[in-house]
This record gives structure tokens, sequence and C-alpha cells, in this order.
């Protein structure tokens, strides 16, 4: 009710325009080079830093007299007055340089970007800034997991799947953003370990805590992607490929006209064999499975292709709206398995799976006054085929053998499968902020999410899963208020999520034969609240909480209509999180020091697991407690222009709370979960050694990563020597990267794995070796 | 046993170590400017004690967790460590490839295990010339799941059958495994039974090899894979010929008397005494996976006679009718009798739950000659008493497992009277393959 009020409130604000005018202008240098990060102040109470086009713009200005302050590390300050009344008005600034850079520390704190206000507020927030590796043959994936705390698990090379654990919690309780847009079921195609790093602007990395304009129910943290500026005009093209056959496209554009429209693309093209090699993996006869030797081989079933196309087109900076804009997006994969994720005694051939996503959406954003309103509606039909219709059984070998004529069996299932879900997705959000007055701040949030599953099998007859269509729907709410002291030393908020659940179940599991019908409701509500204290100039403390939920997931509630029956009495998984971290900007000589400390507790009830059966049948139960507890700490070192040094490191300990289980003992209970890393650490150096007149620059970027030894299975269980233990690594990738005319040529060669470390996140699945990679890319900033 | 590759386990060990040693080189690099020693003190490794008689008692021990789903080779010296303290893998026993898997013992000279997922390894327990339990983990992999099994009456031979629900109308396939070198040496695919017209399939609960016979009762199964039992109202065998196993049987014995033969994960459906009779085990109870049709016949015994390939008509041990219950197990003592559970009130329950949910299962001694049924007392109720494995018997005494409400526990059973002691606690779900293994010489 509450959500209604302040939605009818907010409509009434939109509708009454005040008096007012707008600012712009641009700052550069003498020559007329554009001045990005400069710090631009209005009356010391508004505030923006310049883009690489060097653009200010502020509007809803009040009439009358107003002061704008220009400052940047490398220019002397400069102030101008400007008069509005009902108009607007352009201030260009061209700056000097500034020979003698001493206020550097004072002045960092004068304008607070959008980030530095994450940073600042109580949020565990990590920001990562792609642009230092948009030169490098990485993916999203690779850049994500130098963040401390963060785990992402592969099962092998480009495109294999992967799973990514926050402070311990991991799957389905971390939900992904695209620019604020729930990425669930969005498809293979569009998971992160697609997308280049050349798309992204910037990801943000919420633990444990979420703000309720990330909409939806992430119990362990969440990550928002967001792509780039729609001001801006430019054009960023890059290839690279190397070992494994792997190469990958990526195109993005973007034209900006001055009156405010603008269009936008986006592609990229991946495609790798994946055919790295194997050590030591065990050949078996084909006929009658018998053991026969041990032997080193290239995987040569392990083939992914995908490719993206996103195209936006829509208006900036007009009256009805600051922003306005339509798009589309079209994905498509194919991805061969060599193997099942779980082992690799048993080689497939001709196994794979297919996915293809169609989505449109509407996005809307707009600032009155003090009232800033958002809000988007996506629709989507997303495709996922699993073809498993092959006849010919592998080896790692390659030998092959027919089966019988009449035999079913495909290379997983006992019956050949070509099955299709089809999702059809509408998903949509309005979210406001308001501005009460300069420090205290009420922010509100509705999304709504819709899905409709239907299935089909083109060749089992009695694969009866999702012949009939189910519906999901998720409503979610939130609402939040922030509270900013006026020295800026202490800020706070506190907020609340309701989440509500409707699924209707309609499925015709094989047991009875029958369709069976069932509504389910579920009512939650989750609520948490965020404190930052100033304690010095340079030292930050954070304190936040969350009492979050995940709610059951389609699967989990419908089963497969196979063997997985539906359970309609499952609840949310449950979560009490809480992070309290240190942060320090501190300046030694001429090195400057970042550090953060962060220190994770999380309470989790009600995991949903599959639960056990008797017979053939099994259905997911909530299940296990566990409690995840650790430390991550960070520190970055700038010692000057030419070296860079960040080394980050994560120590958890995730424990398994659960007393009994079907109504016995639990033997691991208090004992730590197996087959998670508890220890692991990350590092980068950047090492910028020729600087050619500021045009043509040499980088060397050296990235390791360390990560000890666990146990597959509980650590009290058995005898020591017999347990199978993921071995200690450590992992060592180089790249040299050297760019042209500032940075519009740019060339780079990779050496990933540099000692041929053999590398495993999971027991006994190999990942790549040694590899090397060369990329080229091409970027274009077009100042009009 | 000692033909047996060697253990790939300690390749992937090996392996480890490599890996260990390159970091472990990396860390004394730094370490050393710390560190005046720095040995590589390994975890201590205890000898291990050599029986004097190299028999042991060894186990599969599956644990309650349920991240991986694992289960440990347990071995116990003496008869004594059954009946006292606990039986749990904390600190000791042999790791297993992961998930549920079935014991099968070979005789006294192996436990041959074999994984519930398809593509899982199988593991072969055996003592080794130091008097000690060794695990050989990769001999053959098997393509799909084998869930019957039973051993030649030489035990030079183990049978495994693979009986895929829903893969239409696709063969049975049972492999032959040679117990002394560890391979397959042959397949068999056979129906059993299939009716393409009425969609019906076999689904086999059991094998018995007999002399120069194979014996595989069975249930009649939709094609689809629903698991419904569709001719629950009569016991269905097949009578193979052995070893020289055909596709196609040599007779399809029915007896109306009694329901199919039979539960599913059993091992024991069937039992031969001394004079080589055998006694099959009909139950027909919903709670052990009868469903849609309507079982109207009566839980019960059935015998085959020596030297013949019919049911004797003569013999129908009626136990619903004596107990009151269905007979969920049956596992073979000595002298004409034998252990069996009996599902009480066994209206109650829904699929499957005898299995999982409902502890509403007894334990008593059946003479099969007579006809008789004695209560064993002092035992909870429990449940999943299908004696997956058969229940391990010594010395006039016999040992299951009993999983009830709170607690799993070995009892032992004296079978003279009849009187049952609590013995170890089982610290897991449950326990399969119970036997004792020798040294081969």
């Amino acid at each position: 009710m509450k959500i209604v009020l302040f939605s009818i409130l907010n409509f009434f604000i939109m509708t009454c325009f005040s008096q007012s005018g707008s600012i712009k202008g641009r700052i550069t240098d003498k020559e007329g080079r554009y001045i990005e990060n400069a710090s631009v102040l209005l009356d010391e109470n508004e505030g923006v830093i310049t883009d690489s086009l060097g653009y200010i713009y502020f509007k809803d200005i009040d009439n009358g007299s107003h002061t704008l302050k220009v400052h940047h590390l490398n220019y002397i300050y400069q102030e101008k007055k400007v008069e509005i009344f009902n108009d607007s008005k352009t201030v260009n600034f061209t700056l000097v340089k500034n020979m003698n850079h001493l206020n550097e520390v004072v002045l960092t704190s004068l304008v607070e970007t959008k980030d530095q206000k994450a940073k600042n507020s109580g949020y565990k927030v990590d920001i990562i800034k792609t642009s230092s590796y948009k030169n490098q043959s990485v993916n999203l994936t690779d850049i994500i997991k130098q963040s401390s705390g963060i785990l992402i698990r592969e099962t092998g090379g480009l495109g294999s799947n992967f799973k990514l654990s926050i402070n311990g919690l991991s799957g389905n309780k971390i939900r992904f953003f695209i620019d604020g847009i729930p990425m669930e079921n969005f498809g293979s195609s569009l998971t992160l370990n697609n997308f280049p790093v050349n798309l992204i602007k910037k990801v943000e990395i919420y633990k444990g805590v979420v703000p309720i304009e990330l909409g939806a129910d992430a119990l362990g943290g969440a990550i928002n992607i967001s792509t780039v500026d729609l001001k801006k005009t430019y054009l960023d093209a890059s290839y690279s490929f190397g070992s494994f056959n792997t190469h990958k496209a990526s195109i993005n554009g973007q034209y900006a006209h001055e009156k405010g429209f603008f269009t936008a693309f986006s592609y990229f093209n991946n495609y790798s064999d994946n055919n790295y090699r194997m050590d030591d993996v065990n050949v078996y006869d084909l006929d009658l499975g018998n053991y026969e030797q041990t032997i080193s081989t290239n995987r040569f079933h392990d083939l992914y292709k995908s490719y993206m196309f996103n195209v936006k087109a829509g208006v900036t900076d007009k009256k009805y709206a600051d922003k306005l804009y339509v798009g589309y997006i079209g994905a498509k994969n194919r991805k061969n398995y060599q193997h099942p994720d779980s082992n690799i005694e048993t080689v497939y051939g001709d196994f794979h799976s297919r996915n293809e996503t169609n989505i449109v959406s509407i996005n809307y954003e707009k600032r009155i006054g003090n009232l800033n309103l958002k809000g988007f509606a996506v629709k989507g039909v997303i495709n996922n085929a699993t073809i498993d219709t092959s006849s010919v059984r592998y080896n790692w070998n390659e030998d092959t053998i027919l089966r019988d004529e009449n035999s079913l069996k495909g290379e997983i299932f006992d019956r050949k499968r070509f099955s299709i879900i089809t999702d059809n997705i509408i998903r949509s959000s309005l979210s406001s902020s308001y501005r009460i007055d300069n420090y205290n701040a009420i922010k509100l949030n509705i999304s709504q999410n819709y899905l409709k599953r239907k299935g089909e099998d083109k060749v089992d007859e009695f694969n009866y899963t999702f012949q009939n269509p189910n519906y999901l729907h998720k409503f979610y709410g939130g609402i939040s208020y922030a509270y900013k002291s006026n020295n800026n030393k202490i800020r706070a908020s506190v907020f609340a999520k309701r989440f509500m659940y409707k699924a209707n179940i309609k499925i015709q599991p094989q047991k009875e034969g029958t369709l069976v019908s069932n509504e389910q409701n579920i009512n939650k509500t989750g609520y948490g609240a965020t404190f930052s204290y100033k304690a010095t100039k340079n030292t930050l403390i954070k304190t936040s909480f969350e009492n979050a939920y995940r709610l059951p997931n389609d699967y989990e509630i419908l089963g497969d209509g196979v063997f997985v029956e539906y359970n309609e009495n499952l609840e949310p998984e449950k979560s009490n999180n809480i992070n309290l971290g240190v942060l320090n900007t501190s300046k030694l000589k001429d090195i400057r020091i970042k550090s953060e400390a962060n220190i994770f507790l999380r309470f989790s009830e009600n995991f949903i697991q599959l639960g056990a059966s008797g017979g053939p049948y099994s259905q997911y139960e909530n299940i296990d407690n566990v409690r995840s507890q650790g430390i991550e700490a960070n520190i970055d070192l700038r010692v000057n222009k030419y070296f860079a040094f960040n080394v980050n490191a994560t120590y958890q300990k995730i424990i398994d709370r659960t007393k009994l289980r079907n109504g016995l003992p639990n033997e691991s209970y208090n004992t730590e979960v197996p087959n998670i890393p508890y220890f692991f650490t990350n590092s980068r150096i950047t090492i910028t050694p020729l600087d050619f007149q500021n045009k043509n620059e040499l980088s060397l970027y050296l990235d390791s990563r360390y990560t000890k030894d666990f146990f597959l299975t509980s650590e009290n269980s058995g005898d020591i020597n017999t347990k199978r233990i993921i071995p200690s690594q450590f992992l060592n990738d180089v790249t040299l990267a050297y760019s042209m005319k500032k940075g519009m040529y740019n060339l780079s060669l990779s050496c990933l794995n540099i000692f041929d470390t053999k590398a495993y996140d999971n027991f006994n699945i190999q990942k790549p070796g040694r590899s090397f990679f060369v990329k080229f890319r091409f970027y274009l900033l077009n100042g009009k | 046993m000692n033909k047996i590759r060697s253990n790939k386990l300690q390749i992937n060990k090996s392996k480890m170590n490599k890996m260990k040693a390159n970091f472990l080189l990396l860390t004394t690099l730094i370490g050393i400017i710390f560190l005046s020693s720095c040995s590589s003190d390994d975890n201590p490794t205890t000898p291990p004690i050599i029986n004097e008689g190299a028999s042991k008692l060894v186990m599969q021990l599956y644990l309650n967790q349920s991240s991986p789903s694992q289960s440990y080779i347990i071995s116990k010296d003496n008869i004594e460590d059954l009946m006292t303290g606990e039986i749990s893998a904390d600190q000791q026993g042999i790791e297993e490839p992961e998930g549920y898997r079935f014991g099968v013992p070979v005789g006294n000279k192996a436990l041959f295990s074999f994984g519930y997922a398809s593509s899982t390894l199988n593991a072969i327990s055996y003592i080794n010339n130091e008097g000690i339990i060794d695990t050989d983990d990769k001999p053959f992999l098997y393509d799909r799941v084998f869930q019957r099994f039973t051993v030649s009456e030489d035990g030079s031979t183990l049978l495994a059958m693979e009986v895929p629900a829903g893969a239409g109308y696709e063969q049975r396939q049972i492999s032959f495994v040679d117990t002394e070198d560890v391979r397959v040496t042959k397949k068999v695919k056979t129906d059993v039974y299939k009716s393409e017209e009425e969609g019906l399939v076999a689904l086999p609960t059991g094998l018995l090899i007999r002399g120069d016979k194979l014996f595989v009762p069975y249930q009649v199964h939709d094609v689809g894979g629903q698991w419904q039992t569709l001719r629950p109202n009569s016991a269905l065998m097949a009578v193979y010929s052995y070893p020289d196993v055909e596709e196609n049987p040599i007779k399809i014995i029915e007896d109306d008397r009694t329901c199919n033969i039979g539960v599913n994960a059993s091992t024991s459906t069937l039992i031969k005494t001394e004079e080589d009779d055998i006694y099959s085990l009909s139950c027909g109870a919903v709670g052990a996976g009868f469903n849609t049709e309507a079982v109207t016949k009566p839980s019960g015994i059935l015998r085959i006679k020596n030297g013949e390939t019919d049911f004797d008509e003569s013999y129908f041990f009626n136990i619903e009718e004596k107990t009151g219950g269905k007979i969920f197990g049956l596992s073979y003592l000595g002298n004409n009798m034998a252990i069996a559970s009996i599902i009480n009130n066994p209206e109650v329950g829904e699929a499957w739950s005898a299995y999982n949910t409902i502890y509403n299962q007894t334990l008593v001694i059946i003479d099969l000659v007579a006809q008789t049924v004695s209560n064993i007392d002092g035992i909870p109720l429990f449940k999943s008493g299908y004696f997956p494995t058969g229940v391990f018997v010594e010395d006039g005494k016999a040992y299951p497992t009993i999983v009830a409400e709170n607690e799993v526990a070995i009892y032992q059973i004296d079978i003279a009277t009849g009187t049952a002691t609590k013995g170890a606690i089982v610290k897991g779900k449950d326990l399969s393959g119970l036997t004792r293994l020798d040294l081969e010489q």
C-alpha cells in the first residue's frame, strides 16, 4: 500500500515543473584537448566529474546567481559566475597546466562521483573499472575473479560452465544484472563468460548486502555490469586470436548527436575449439568397458561459439526524459561437451547444447528537481536446446563404436533427447529516488518478473517435461532511507524488501502419469541497514547487514518432470549477512596506498538441495544450514607513474551447521563444507615503462593467482591418505600491450599460465595449460 | 586378487605431489630466508598393523551428509568391533568414488562396489599382501548403472545387470565380470520380457545362478519409464541357461498365488539353500514401489525345488496371512532358516515410502520348510529393510543394519534363540556389503 502511495506522490511531483534553467559547458586545455576527470562544483553542493569529452551539464537550477568551480590535479583552479533566468547557459573553461601539484589529497574528496558515493556508503561494494583490461585478451569472468572474496570455478576453457561465489555463497544465491536489469534466465549465451571486456564500462560487486535498486532475491550478493555511456560518440573494435583456435571479435560503437538522440550497437563473436591438452586420461575399451591405458591427449569435442548483437536507440536530455531508449539483444551459442562436469572418465563426442535469446527492452530515466525516476520493461524469448541424439560412443583415444540399431540410449540420457525448453519472460521495474535535502533521501523500487516455461522433445516421445506450460510470477518491492550527516562523516541507510512469489505448476510427472496442477504462493520480507563513518580524513569504517532471501527457482519447484519431482512446500533460502570493513588511503612519500579489509559473516538457512531418494525419484528440499565467515583484504599501491601493484587475499571458513539430515545426525555437523577453496590470493602488477609524450604507451601486466589445496570431501571423513584433493595452484599470466596515437591503435600479446601449471578448479577436471593470445584494438572517440 | 592393476588413486596422488612440490619450491625459496629448516613433514601415515590371520571385516559406510554423497570402505579386525562403539568414517576408511553405491561381496576375497550414477567408477576392495584393505577404483567403466548383481557358484564370475527404466524397448544388458582380474569378459543382451502392443517391458528385480541355470524374476513396467508396476498380480520369472546365457530365456514361469517377485535395489530377492532349493520374495506393498495397478495377491514366498525350473505347486508360504504385513527383505541364514523384514500396516504411505519415510518395519526369523515365523524383539521399528546386499552371518549370528528413526545401528541376532543385541552405532545413513575378507594365498 505504501508503495502505491509513494508512486502516486512521485507522479504528482513529476507533473509540477518548477521554474529553472540549465548550464552546459566544456573543459579544455589551451590546445583545445578535452580534459577528463576535472571536478566541477556548482555552488559547493552539486558536482560532476568530466568525462573523456570534457563535458559538464547541470540542470534544474533555480533562477539567480551561481558559481562554478573547476579543479583538476594537473591544472590551475578556476571559477566563474553565471546568472540563470529560465534559460540555458553555456560556460566553457580553458585550463592552464599546473607545474606543482601539491593539493592532490585535498582535492580528491571535493566532488563525489557515483562510484565514490557507493564506496563511501556502508555497502560492501567492489567497483572494477574495465579500462585497464580492454587491451588484454581476457573475459569478464577473468576480471571479476581478481576481486577478493570472489571465486569462479570453471570446468574447462571458453564457454565452459562456471560457478561464481561471493564470500562463500554461490550459484543462484548470487544475482547478475546488466545495467540494472536482472539477467536471470537470459540464457547461456548471455552469461558473464561470454562478454568481452570491451563492451563493459565497469562492474559493481555487492557482497552480502544489496541495495534495493537491484531488484531481485539476491541471497549472497549481486553483480551489476554497466555498459558504456550514452553521451559519447565512439567506435571500439577488437579482435583477438590465439591458442586452441580461439577467436574473439567485438565491435561496439555509438553515435550521439548533440541534439540529444543517439544510436548504439555492440556485437561480439566468440569461437574456440578448446582443444587443449589433457594429461593422464584413462582410455576404456568401448565394447566391454575395460581399462586399457592412460594417455595424454587433446580435447576433441569442446567447441564453443557464441555471438550477440545489441542495438539501442533513443534520446538523452529531453524535457520529457533524461534518457529514453529502446533496445534489442539477440544472442546465440553452441556448446559441445567433452565430458560430464563431474568427471573425465566418460567421454562425449556429439552431445551439445544450443541457446538462442531474443530480448527487447525500453528504458526511461528522468530527474525532476530532487526526484529521480528510472524504469525499464523487458520482454524476451529464450530457447534452450539439449541435443543428445548420437548412437556413437567415444573414448579418449577417439575410438568410436556404434550402439545397437534399436538402442535408444544417447550419450548421456537413457533415451535420446532433443529437448527444447522455451522461456517467455516479461520483466519490469520502476525505481525512484527522492532527495529530501542534502542529507536525507528516500528510494523506492518495484519490480516484477514473469516466466512462462514450455518444453517439447523432438525425439523422445516419453519426455513430458513442461509439455504443459508452467507459470512463475515474482514481485519485488523495496524501500530505503539514506542519511548523510552535514559534515559528510556519517552515512547510514535502512531498507526493506518485500518478495512475493506465485507459481502455477502444471506438470505431468512420470510417476503418476497424470496432470497435476498446483498453485503456490510465498511472501517474505527482508530488511537491512548500512552505516559508514569517516573516522579520519583518510579512514572510512563501514558496516552493513541484510536479512536476505532467495526464492526457489523454477527448476527447484517444478522439477524436471522426469525423476526430479515438484515440491510445492519449498521454502525460500534465508541468510543473515554481515560485513564490517575499514578503508584507508594514505601516502608514503610518493607512493599512494589504498587498503581495505573486510570481515564477513553469513548465517544461512534452508539451503535448497536435491533430497534423498529411496526409489528413482527425488525432489528439492530445504536441507542445509551453513555459516560462512572470513576475512578479505586488498592493498593497492601506486608507486609512481610507471609502477602499480595490487594484491588481495581471502581466507574463509564455511561451516556445515545442519544438525540432522533425514532425521539422523549429520556426521559433518560443525565441520568445514568441503570442495570450496578457503584461501586464495590475487595480484596484479602494472608496469608502464614507456610513454612517448602521452601518445604512445607500452604497458606490462602481470596477473597471478594462488589457491591453497582443498579437500573434495568432508575434511574429517576417511583416511587422509585416500582422500581426494584439489591441489594448490599458482597461476601467472603476462600481457604486453602497446598503444599508439593516444590509444587509438592497440596491440597486445598475452601468455596465460606462463609456467604451464596444471590447473584445476574442480577435482581432476583439468583446465587449459600455457596459451598465447594476440589482440588488436581500434578505439576512436569523437568529440562532436 | 594380486593381478589387479596398481591403484590409480596413487597416480592421482603423485600428480598432486608434483603440484605440491612446485608450490613448495616457491614457498621454500621465500621460507628459507626465515626458517632454518623446512622439512616436508607430510601427514604422518600410520604403518599398517598386519593382522596375523590376515582376515578382516569390511563394509561400505554411506554417510548421511549431503554434499557430496559419499561412502567409505571401513574395515574392522574382529566381530566384537561390530558390537561396541561406533562404525564411523571419522579419520578412517578408504574414500570411494562419489555417490550412492551398491556393495557386492564376492566370497571372502573381495567387496565389489558399483556406483548408482552413470559414468561412476567401480571400487574393488581386497586385502593386499601387507594384510591391509586396499581399493582399486578404475578397472572398468560402465555405460549405464548396474543395479542387479549375483555371483556364480564358484565365485569366479560376477553378473551385473543394467535395468534402464524408461529406455523404451531397449534390451537389458548383463555384464560378466571375471572376479579374478576384474575385467568384463562378455555382455549379453535380453528383453527378459516385452510387449510392444501393450507398451510393456520387464524390470528385472534379481539374479541367481543355480547349476546350469540363471533365474531372473521381474516386474512388468510401462515402457515410458513411469515406474508403474502394471502386472503385479502374479509371480514372474525368466529362466536362462548358464553360463551360456542367450538372448531369449529358456522359459518364463508364472504363478498367480502371489504378486511380482522382488523389490527395487535389493540383491536378496532370491535365496538358495544348501539343498539348492530356491525361495523367492513377493512383496506388493505400495511403499516398496508398487503403484497404479492394485495388488490383490498376498505377499509371500514361493519355492523352486532343486533340479526343477518351475514353481513348486505344493509350496506357498503366505507371509501376509501369517504376519499381517508384507515381506520386504529376505536373507538366508542356513539350515532352511531365513531372516526377513516385514512392512507392518503396508496400507500406510505412498510409493517408495518403505525406503524413505515410514518406520514401520520389523525383523522376523522364518523357517522356510516348516513355514513358521518368529518375531525378533528388542529392535525399534525401522525403514529401508530391503537388505540391499543381504545380511552377514557368522557363527550362528546374523548382523543386520537397522535404520531406525533417530539412529542407525548394527544388531546381533542369535539365530537359534531369536534374541537381538544392539551393537555398534552406525554414524551414517546406511551400511552395505558387510562381509569377511581373507588374504588369498
